[in-house]
């Protein structure tokens, strides 16, 4: 694998989604379906162009329903498999996501998230998704979300997406928004990560493993497992048990162990000036940039204001918080919905939770948060 | 079914789950004949369902790979399959609720594309699994729980539907003529490209009974009384066709 | 994004104009000059759903150091093409910045303490290439010359990148007619 010093890792200037198309290649997708809609529709048009010099598959489907069935089918192929989108097109693959997470189909799902709900505002930035991506689907599920800032990151969350959906066998999110998406920055296309793939020929039955946190082996259509594959209830070996209150119970609780068992590998979060600080941000995409703006200048003001920003959504940051409302007197939660993630928060964080929401579709200024903190600390 | 073709079911297996005098038991068997006759290897092939009784027909019954999916999204995920793999043979199995209402728009994008698939709908003219509601492929008049003084739309013409949106072939057989649908699916499987075979295939439990007849041997010699070749349809009007099964092979 | 507290060189620019005015392009370039002097980077825009018509505004942040919000507050320099986007963002400039537009679109207001400047870019290259839509590097040309807030060496390399010969032609030309006009602006206001 090239590293960190091969000439693709110099920085150039590249629009976010962009960053995401190379990412999902660098990571090894091989299969991209989808339907156009804003603020995604640049991911779909790279990936067409990347995967057609990279001997991939790719194809535009009749609707967004249809996109995330052929994502599954092409997975359950062996081949890594990904598809863009944004609200509406979200709200559409729900019960088809629910498959994927019931059948334990590795596959990526970058949402850009613009201003809902409804068709909304569709070239406007909004982060209105973030629990749609937990509990979007019916039924009890635990899905894995990531949150990236920059066009770096869309890059780098992207493979990591990859990398714990093919780990984990869970379909997993990068949920973007259409200011990271849509931005331009500097981006290093580098290969300075170890890339996870499936276990494709590991012993054990497909959908069951001894281990009540465990990841079962996934073979490929064609490998001569004569795979039987089910959204309904089914047994370790794949047949249908939609009248067994056990085995159902008992493929609901691995399944949420899955993710929730592994917290520690999958969720990652960043401290910017917390130990001394009174009061922290806690936030997480492009307001988290602000809330990181707004600390700066804090501090430059002699407040001792400091960030926690999550790139992981869900399974959420829980012990992060919790330490955090013991450390410091207030938590302002920045977010560019009516504040989704600050009740989240308060469930977590002893410390009083602020929740400052902004649903115009622009993001936050950090002159805003810095009044706020102001008014806060009176 | 014979012994013959056991060697292509999935061992572990009591029975299936259809109702006494089901047409998709036969359906079953005709696709494995067609398959045999062809010989394509188990491991080559995929086969993929929606959800309904004629789901079931492949799932878990046939030992190959199996994907028993979402109402109405069969032939989707068959596209993402089969383009990614493309050395496996890709067969939908689904029901007429399930392929052409709620997957409707799915079918004809397969068709227009012309994905190497072949579709065979297990055409029972109602939903069979949920109670007997009324189904896009509901004869006019029919009595349904849904519509009980008789289903007053028209139903659809499956295989005009698929040929008009690029089938290359498409064929149209009950399951009371067996011989004739192991050559039409063995037809649309040798075909490459997108291909479709209908079988229509009687639902006693939900249809029958609620439409004077309830005895399997009546249902079927009543299904037998409604076919007529194609060339005889040719001098129908549109509407006394959608009273017959036009049966036939059809091509764009 | 980084740690480190130093903040000293960061500029903001804005540009504004009607979809189809080249306006979002002209921002990529300009923060591709920018990137090419060195500095670090963030452009972004602002634009409805119609692909032509309605307004258009692209940000470009340039710093130093890392960038932590990469929108404009406040631009330093503000580029318009169209009188909407003039009447939206004239009046919120700040005293000392930087105003450029150009007088085929615009009518100009008062405007306290800013630094207004015609440049008549789109006269210019309907003069020069028989039609409008160089207008967007002659206000590049123009920008680079009067403030400096990119080099014109970067704006011909950048330009100069690209393998459209023609492309290249006409819009190192524009970049010319661009400088040219900023002198004569700058000898209007003087």
């Amino acid at each position: 694998m090239p590293g960190l010093n091969e000439p693709s890792s110099r920085r150039v200037l590249m629009q976010g989604n962009i960053a995401a198309a190379e990412g999902a290649i660098r990571a090894g997708c091989r299969f991209f379906a989808g339907y156009p809609i804003t603020p995604s529709s640049e991911i779909m048009v790279q990936m067409a162009k990347l995967l057609g010099s990279n001997d991939g598959r790719f194809i535009q489907m009749e609707d967004e329903i249809a996109s995330i069935c052929a994502v599954i089918g092409a997975s359950g192929s062996g081949v890594k498999a990904m598809t863009a989108t944004s609200g509406p097109g979200f709200s559409l693959m729900q019960e088809a996501l629910g498959y994927g997470y019931f059948t334990e189909t590795p596959m990526v799902l970058v949402n850009v998230q613009r201003a809902g709900p409804g068709t909304g505002q569709a070239t406007h930035v909004g982060q209105g998704d973030v629990m749609q991506a937990r509990y979007g689907t019916h039924g009890d599920v635990f899905p894995i979300a990531l949150c990236p800032a920059s066009v770096q990151e869309m890059y780098d969350l992207t493979i990591r997406a990859f990398n714990l959906s093919e780990r984990f066998r869970v379909p997993t999110f990068v949920m973007a928004d259409e200011a990271v998406g849509h931005l331009r920055e500097p981006c290093a296309l580098h290969g300075g990560f170890e890339i996870e793939h499936r276990n494709r020929h590991g012993e054990g039955a497909p959908f069951g493993s001894d281990a009540p946190d465990g990841v079962p082996p996934m073979p490929a259509f064609g490998d001569g497992k004569k795979l039987m594959v089910t959204g309904s209830t089914h047994n370790p070996e794949g047949f249908r048990k939609v009248d067994d209150p056990e085995i159902h119970d008992a493929l609901v609780t691995r399944l949420m162990r899955k993710t929730e068992d592994h917290r520690g590998e999958i969720v990652e979060v960043e401290e910017f000036f917390l130990d001394d600080a009174e009061v922290a941000f806690f936030a997480y995409g492009i307001s988290a940039r602000t809330a990181l703006a707004a600390a700066r200048r804090l501090r430059k003001m002699g407040v001792r204001a400091g960030l926690l920003r999550t790139k992981t959504l869900w399974p959420f940051p829980e012990e992060a918080v919790a330490q955090l409302g013991r450390r410091v007197r207030a938590i302002v939660v920045p977010e560019l919905n009516k504040g989704m993630f600050a009740g989240v928060c308060r469930a977590h964080a002893a410390a009083e939770v602020h929740s400052v929401t902004q649903t115009n579709g622009k993001t936050i200024e950090p002159g805003r948060l810095v009044t706020f903190v102001q008014e806060v600390l009176k | 079914m014979t012994r013959a073709m056991e060697k292509y079911l999935r061992g572990g297996l009591g029975g299936t789950a259809f109702c006494p005098g089901c047409g998709h038991g036969i359906l079953l068997g005709a696709l494995l004949r067609a398959v045999d006759r062809i010989g394509i290897h188990q491991d080559d092939l995929l086969f993929v369902s929606g959800i309904g009784c004629a789901a079931w027909i492949p799932s878990p019954n046939i030992g190959a790979d199996t994907l028993h999916t979402l109402h109405g999204r069969a032939v989707a995920f068959a596209t993402g399959a089969k383009i990614a793999s493309p050395k496996m043979t890709t067969i939908v199995v689904s029901g007429d609720g399930d392929i052409s209402s709620i997957g409707g728009n799915h079918l004809i994008h397969a068709a227009r594309r012309d994905t190497d698939l072949t579709v065979i709908c297990a055409n029972n003219q109602i939903y069979g699994m949920t109670g007997g509601q009324t189904a896009c492929t509901t004869p006019v008049g029919a009595r349904t729980a849904t519509d009980p003084a008789g289903n007053p739309h028209r139903p659809f013409d499956l295989c005009q539907l698929v040929i008009g949106a690029g089938a290359r072939y498409a064929a149209r057989y009950p399951i009371t003529r067996p011989p004739m649908l192991v050559d039409a699916i063995e037809k649309a499987i040798r075909t490459p490209g997108f291909t479709f075979v209908e079988a229509i295939s009687p639902c006693p439990t939900q249809f029958g009974r609620r439409n004077d007849t309830p005895d399997v041997g009546d249902l079927y010699e009543k299904v037998e009384a409604l076919c007529i070749d194609r060339e005889n349809a040719e001098s129908m009007t549109f509407d006394e066709r959608l009273k017959h099964f036009v049966i036939g092979e059809f091509r764009p | 994004m980084s740690e480190q507290m130093t903040k000293s060189w960061r500029r903001q620019v804005r540009i504004g104009g009607e979809a189809g005015q080249g306006v979002i392009l002209a921002g990529v370039m300009l923060a591709e000059v920018a990137a090419e002097d060195g500095r670090e980077v963030a452009q972004s825009a602002r634009y409805g759903a119609a692909v032509r018509g309605g307004d258009a505004t692209a940000d470009v942040v340039m710093a130093d150091g890392p960038i932590d919000y990469p929108h404009v507050e406040e631009p330093d320099i503000l580029i318009t093409l169209s009188q909407p986007t003039y009447d939206q963002y004239a009046p919120k400039q700040k005293a000392g910045t930087v105003l450029l537009y150009d007088p085929f679109f615009v009518v100009p207001k008062k405007c306290e303490g800013v630094r207004q400047l015609a440049i008549p870019a789109t006269d210019a290259a309907i003069r020069e290439f028989g039609k409008g839509t160089g207008a967007n590097i002659v206000i590049l040309g123009a920008l680079a010359a009067l403030t400096g807030v990119v080099t014109t060496k970067s704006l011909q390399k950048v330009i100069g990148k690209n393998p459209k010969r023609r492309f290249r032609e006409n819009n190192l030309g524009a970049i010319d007619i661009g400088a040219h006009l900023a002198g004569q602006a700058k000898e209007a206001t003087s």
